[in-house]
């Protein structure tokens, strides 16, 4: 639903100024008709200065998150995603940068700020669950020490027995038994389900509007990842947070999210419902990530379709379509090699999308699948 | 492994209560974990014994260290004198115990602050990327290019001879190793994952330091303490024995073997040899405690089974 409001901003705005095709995005809205925006990504732009390369990490994106949305983003190792959530966070440590664009928190910008500003915004507006659970909880502190910090950066008037009540309060929250006795016990002696279960009591400890999970049960083995996804998905309910969930796992993003953005090289190539993605996606690269996932129905069409080559050099990037040298459609063609393919709204059997390729209109027209 | 740890099904079938490792007192583990392992009970004993000895025996010995008795000068080791006396008759075993006092006082003073001096500059480079961290580390580099003892005799002229100057000496030399230690260590875990977890929180940069950074560099630190002990307490009775520290009549077991040599020479090896068998045993205790803690602290190294 957001992604689709996301879509009529675009077209409406196509439409009111005549812009050309090549318009990226619109500027600095921070609300429409609906109400304002938990967050609005603007021309986002991540490079890492090497010496004697410049990668391009994140390469001008933009999308925007309405309060209690839940966006997907997926796309291969190296595409970016991990670079884009900790430029929204302000994270992004040297020798990488926030090259330019804009990053509005409930409408204010927070490239540029300060450190102090973002820590106070850090944890308290926006959270980050990281990938591994096994290393994001500091090793010689104990559980209940590492939940009194998480509260105490952004309430340092709690005295310590209310730091304590509220530590089991989240513990409780995460379902972790016997909450008030297990404070006391250090990360090695919880399981990893565990761990990520105070990873996130630790992301919502301030409720947070906005909360970025990266790759958050990509450590954990199949049941876990099951009950720490159902977990998130009743804790984001009730916290009415808005959610980016980064991930390469398709099946989390259907039971998930509720529109989804892929990342190729950097760059949003398709954004849309879910619906839209799952039932006919219309980026070929989004077609053929779709096509990596297993499915017992296709067991007899043979051996599970690879895509063939590697996701390009971030500091050599080719001319034209990025995935070109990749793509089943335009692989041989010209105008794939040559021409940097906009961003275009287009109409699918299931709903509208953002797709930047140059045959999106007639792969939305047919259905792709 | 304590007992506590793992839970047995007893041949009732009911599971016995574990106690949480948080409970028990502490102490007590951490003294059970110190007496199971023979190589670092053995050290750690030794040097008990001699903080003991340095505190005990100048109470409980009649002689104290700077009474002379010219009657009983250069007298060999006896029942009155366990460690014979030197040339003007005071007790050798009075001034070793003495000694003793002074060199643990003063390296562990040197030890600890050389420690607080160099892990602060540590700290602000690691934590610090750029400038500030290519200064603090050159200025480093520049107090390890000269020889220790070299350096430590250039400052103790400079400022004075005698035992203090050759303490500010002393740590000047420390202050570089544990300055690099700590950088390093500061380095690595700066980049481990929990660091940036905290920043995702919102905690400060200031905050990250003294709450995560700073207890993972502990245990390299304390290595590193116990280690520079041994040494402090070794260059201190080089720069004595050289006449650049302790002056007569202190009895600084680096001083006193200078005092003893020309006797040494004529058999009464005893005005030598005793404070020079202090100090082996030790600087080698403390040396041997350092390296076991590392065997046991390092997570690096797996040498805790060995």
């Amino acid at each position: 639903m957001g992604a689709l409001s996301v879509l009529e901003r675009m077209r409406g705005l196509r439409e009111d100024r005549g812009a050309p095709a090549g318009v990226r995005a619109p500027q600095a809205a921070t609300d429409d008709a609906d109400g304002p925006f938990a967050l609005s990504v603007r021309n986002l732009r991540t490079v890492y200065e090497l010496g004697h390369a410049t990668v391009q990490a994140v390469r001008e994106v933009s999308f925007d998150l309405r309060p209690t949305e839940r966006l997907g983003v997926v796309g291969e190792s190296g595409s970016g995603k991990s670079a884009l959530a900790l430029s929204i966070l302000g994270l992004i440590e040297p020798p990488g940068r926030v090259g330019g664009g804009e990053v509005l928190l409930n409408g204010r910008n927070i490239v540029g700020l300060s450190e102090r500003q973002l820590s106070s915004i850090r944890g308290r507006e926006i959270a980050l669950i990281l990938q591994d659970p096994m290393s994001a909880l500091d090793p010689v502190k104990t559980i209940g020490a590492q939940l009194h910090e998480a509260i105490a950066v952004h309430n340092p008037q709690l005295r310590r027995s209310a730091l304590r009540r509220r530590a089991a309060e989240l513990l409780r929250e995460v379902d972790i038994p016997q909450a008030e006795r297990r404070l006391d016990d250090y990360p090695h002696q919880y399981s990893g389900g565990m761990r990520q279960r105070v990873a996130i009591a630790m992301a919502i400890a301030n409720n947070p509007s906005v909360l970025i999970a990266d790759e958050p049960t990509t450590a954990l083995d199949v049941t876990t990842q099951a009950q720490v996804l159902g977990l998130l998905d009743r804790l984001v309910d009730e916290h009415r947070a808005a959610v980016i969930l980064i991930t390469h796992n398709l099946g989390i993003v259907s039971e998930f999210c509720d529109s989804v953005s892929v990342m190729y090289a950097g760059r949003l190539v398709e954004s849309s419902s879910c619906e839209h993605i799952f039932l006919g996606a219309t980026h070929p690269y989004s077609e053929a990530l779709l096509r990596c996932v297993p499915n017992p129905e296709r067991l007899a069409e043979g051996p599970l379709p690879a895509i063939p080559g590697f996701p390009p050099d971030l500091s050599a990037l080719p001319g034209g379509c990025t995935f070109a040298p990749r793509c089943s459609v335009g692989r041989e063609l010209a105008v794939c090699h040559e021409q940097t393919p906009v961003p275009e709204l287009v109409e699918g059997p299931s709903g509208s999308a953002i797709v930047e390729c140059h045959f999106a209109r007639e792969r939305a027209a047919r259905g792709s699948r | 492994m304590s007992s506590g740890l793992l839970t047995f099904a007893p041949p009732d079938g009911a599971i016995r209560e574990v106690p949480p490792l948080g409970d028990g007192s502490r102490v007590r583990r951490a003294l059970a974990a110190v007496l199971g392992d023979r190589r670092l009970a053995v050290p750690t004993l030794v040097l008990v014994a001699i903080v003991l000895f340095a505190i005990i025996a100048p109470l409980a010995w009649g002689v104290g260290p700077d009474t002379q008795n010219l009657l009983a000068s250069l007298k060999a080791p006896s029942l009155a004198h366990p460690m014979g006396t030197d040339q003007l008759g005071r007790d050798i075993f009075a001034r070793v115990a003495e000694g003793a006092r002074i060199s643990l006082l003063d390296g562990t003073l040197i030890a600890v602050i050389g420690a607080v001096i160099g892990g602060v500059i540590g700290l602000l480079a690691g934590t610090t990327a750029g400038a500030s961290d290519a200064v603090l580390m050159r200025v480093m580099d520049a107090i390890l290019a000269f020889p220790p003892l070299i350096l430590a005799m250039a400052v103790t002229v400079g400022l004075g001879v005698g035992l203090k100057t050759a303490a500010i000496g002393a740590t000047l030399v420390l202050i570089p190793w544990y300055a690099r230690l700590v950088r390093s260590e500061a380095i690595r875990i700066r980049s481990l994952p929990f660091i940036e977890a905290a920043h995702a929180i919102g905690a400060s940069r200031r905050r990250i330091i003294a709450r995560h950074v700073v207890p993972h560099v502990m245990p390299t630190l304390a290595i590193q303490i116990a280690a520079g002990f041994a040494y402090a307490v070794l260059l201190l009775a080089g720069l004595s024995f050289l006449g650049l520290g302790a002056q007569i009549p202190t009895p600084e077991w680096g001083a006193m073997i200078t005092d003893g040599l020309t006797y040494s020479l004529t058999g009464q090896w005893w005005v030598s040899v005793f404070p020079g068998v202090a100090l082996l045993v030790t600087v080698t205790a403390a040396s041997m405690l350092s390296d076991r803690l590392r065997d046991v602290l390092d997570p690096r190294s797996s040498g805790l089974r060995s």
